[in-house]
């Protein structure tokens, strides 16, 4: 059985109702309607985004519904990316962001997590400036408050 | 176009859950829009050191000379901004009156810590004036006050106070206004009497757990008969020179606690009220009581087996004993070994390794266990499997006495599926500590008998590391002063096996320690080195 999902630039993509499932959206909106043909309009995902995400729900077809862990950490790693989905990942940055976003549009929890997760190791071990670099950030803070949020972090401690 | 600050909040709060606090703040550094979005979890627990010139009381000459402020304060215009952010504040020492009149809506936990290194800040540098401390002391209780009394919304209250003591009001402030008071923590309270006594006990009937500790020269006062404590489920009790207070008060205070479910008990060795303990124990004074911990029994075997015929089926129990031997584990064996979950015998250095393994064997509903040390050589897991299954939590010193047996302590270690946490180091202990420490309580003499921690479990794959693949869910290893020689492939062994590490200690002066070290900070495993040896 198949589905078909109309992207915002109105082109059609026709997929497997097990692949498009991997939406949470979408398995709600198809559980709403029930048995039918009509078509899915998802109007805040392109085509070149909707291709990249259901290319990801096709490769993990047959994962296992994830179960949040439970735990008592709050930091979480960012290290235990698989190898098919790190190679997935490496596309231009706005891509990534799009991706993101859609994931969290679509409901698609492990999609997002490995977005997140990207994101993170880009940040990780980089200065403010490196950071800003790297994302196209502008500083639009004084001088006077940025040393004054540098100093105030200081005595910021986790959780 | 996208990028990171069209993120929504919650987008960039999930990616700050893969960054540490330091990453976080850095990250907010960054942008406003970036700083607005993190905001909420780096106001989350402000930690405060007061600015006023304190001086270095750990100077070796005892000279008294100011030493700077560890970093200048937040201001507290813009703690205000954000005080609605904050849930958790510890403030260390005193500061200027402004601070105290903040109203922190969401505050829960709040830590006072009076710390008198800090003195009153005056003209000439490098001097101080008693008369102007002592002014600034009892405006730091009054202003301590006046904070509790704007803040209504604390749960959790740590006081870590010094003289002169808190006034009555300032106890009357806690009593009259906290609308949810959960846990009260005291350390320092001395030479109370009168009023500010009846203030304090009439503030403790109110909360759910009190840990008093180092408190000296207080009286049980008659007011402690007409509150009910009611409310009270936890005490923690640490006084080791009490000096007014003794075990006998504060047994009898006990006593008036009908709903404790938790007990923690450190004596003054020189007192006992144990008859009167186990008296209560008997009468069952506290049938919810789930939760023990006692430390410093003094007592011969046979007496302490004794006094801990009627315990109750533990949860938790604890025990710190010198003289304790096989009554008393046998008492142990019967009274708790069918029930209880945690159990502690890791200060009491004549648990031996049998009685270890016996509980290794019998205790089904174990999920943490510590002890001093296990010999490996005792173990036999065909005559005696163990019944822990559902262990998480091991601390113990493994001694192998000869070279065939890491691998039956490995064998044995692999069948604990569920642990998390496992420490086979002796922290803060080198070699010779170890040595002395198990001469002292006549641990077998080949124990000591070699100088280069060989006598430790050796984890190395050589050894039969490789039967530890099993322990899946393994979060924090801890070799602390064990000498370990790892090498890179052990190392990159269980970094790829184990993939829920996140914290290793004391993997030791390895060979290839640049290269392991790699490979554990590739993999953002946190690592400890040991203590270095005195």
């Amino acid at each position: 059985m198949t589905v078909i999902l109309v992207s915002s630039d109105n082109q059609d993509f026709k997929v497997d109702k097990e692949v498009a499932e991997r939406s949470i959206l979408i398995k709600n909106m198809l559980e709403d309607v029930g048995e039918s043909d009509s078509p899915i309009p998802l109007p805040n995902v392109t085509s070149a985004v909707l291709t990249k995400v259901i290319e990801y729900c096709e490769h993990h077809r047959n994962d296992p519904v994830q179960v949040p862990e439970e735990t008592d950490d709050p930091r979480k790693r960012s290290n235990d990316i698989e190898e098919w989905d790190m190679k997935f990942m490496q596309v231009d940055q706005e891509m990534l962001f799009e991706i993101i976003l859609a994931a969290n549009y679509l409901d698609i929890k492990p999609l997002l997590d490995v977005g997140c997760k990207t994101v993170a190791n880009i940040i990780k071990g980089k200065t403010p400036e490196e950071i800003r670099k790297a994302f196209n950030i502008v500083n639009d803070f004084t001088p006077e408050e940025e040393a004054q949020i540098k100093k105030e972090n200081e005595w910021a401690e986790d959780r | 176009m996208a990028g990171i600050t069209d993120l929504p909040q919650e987008l960039i709060m999930m990616i700050a859950d893969y960054l540490d606090r330091r990453q976080r703040a850095l990250l907010a550094s960054t942008s406003r829009s970036l700083y607005k979005s993190l905001d909420r979890c780096l106001w989350r627990t402000i930690t405060m050191e007061s600015d006023f010139p304190h001086y270095n009381l750990q100077h070796p000459h005892k000279v008294l000379t100011d030493i700077a402020p560890v970093r200048p304060i937040i201001t507290p215009s813009r703690l205000q901004q954000h005080s609605h952010l904050v849930h958790t504040l510890n403030l260390r020492g005193p500061f200027r009156q402004e601070y105290y009149s903040i109203k922190y809506p969401r505050l829960h936990s709040l830590v006072l810590h009076y710390d008198t290194s800090y003195h009153a800040p005056c003209d000439k540098r490098d001097t101080c004036d008693s008369v102007l401390d002592a002014v600034m002391r009892a405006e730091e209780h009054t202003n301590g006050a006046n904070f509790i009394r704007l803040n209504s919304t604390i749960k959790d209250l740590q006081l870590i106070v010094a003289p002169p003591q808190p006034p009555p009001e300032f106890w009357i402030a806690i009593s009259t206004i906290l609308t949810t008071p959960a846990r009260l923590h005291v350390r320092g309270l001395a030479q109370t009497s009168g009023d500010i006594l009846d203030a304090f006990w009439k503030a403790c009937d109110l909360f759910e757990e009190i840990d008093i500790r180092d408190t000296t020269y207080m009286r049980l006062p008659p007011i402690l008969k007409e509150l009910s404590f009611s409310r009270l489920k936890r005490i923690s009790l640490d006084l080791t020179r009490p000096l007014g207070f003794d075990t006998g008060h504060q047994l009898a205070w006990l006593r008036r606690c009908p709903n404790l479910t938790r007990i923690n008990w450190r004596f003054a060795s020189y007192e006992s009220s144990m008859d009167k303990f186990a008296e209560a124990l008997e009468q069952n004074v506290w049938p919810r009581l789930e939760d023990l911990g006692l430390e410093w029994l003094d007592e011969e075997d046979e007496m302490l087996a004794r006094r801990l015929a009627h315990l109750p089926p533990l949860r938790r129990f604890q025990l710190r004993s010198s003289k304790l031997g096989p009554l008393t584990a046998g008492t142990l064996r019967e009274r708790l070994y069918d029930n209880v979950r945690v159990l502690d015998m890791a200060r009491s250095p004549r648990f031996t390794s049998q009685m270890a393994l016996g509980v290794l064997e019998s205790c089904v509903h174990l999920e943490e266990f510590r002890t001093f040390f296990i010999c490996a050589d005792d173990i036999d897991l065909k005559a005696r499997p163990w019944a822990c299954l559902g262990l998480k939590r091991l601390k113990s010193i493994i001694w192998c006495k000869s070279d065939v047996t890491d691998d039956k302590a490995f064998e044995a270690l692999s069948r604990l599926i569920n642990l998390e946490y496992l420490d086979v180091g002796h922290k803060n202990m080198g070699i010779a500590d170890v040595r002395y420490f198990a001469y002292s309580f006549s641990v077998p003499p080949a124990f000591v008998d070699h100088d280069d921690g060989s006598w430790s479990l050796r984890w190395k794959l050589e050894r039969g590391l490789g039967r530890l693949a099993t322990l899946k869910k393994l979060r924090s290893l801890s070799l602390e002063g064990t000498e370990q020689r790892l090498a890179e492939e052990d190392v990159k062994w269980m970094v790829s096996n184990w993939l829920m590490l996140d914290e290793v200690r004391g993997l030791g002066d390895m060979k290839v320690e640049q290269t392991a070290l790699n490979i554990l900070q590739m993999a953002e495993i946190l690592y400890k080195r040991p203590y270095p040896a005195v």
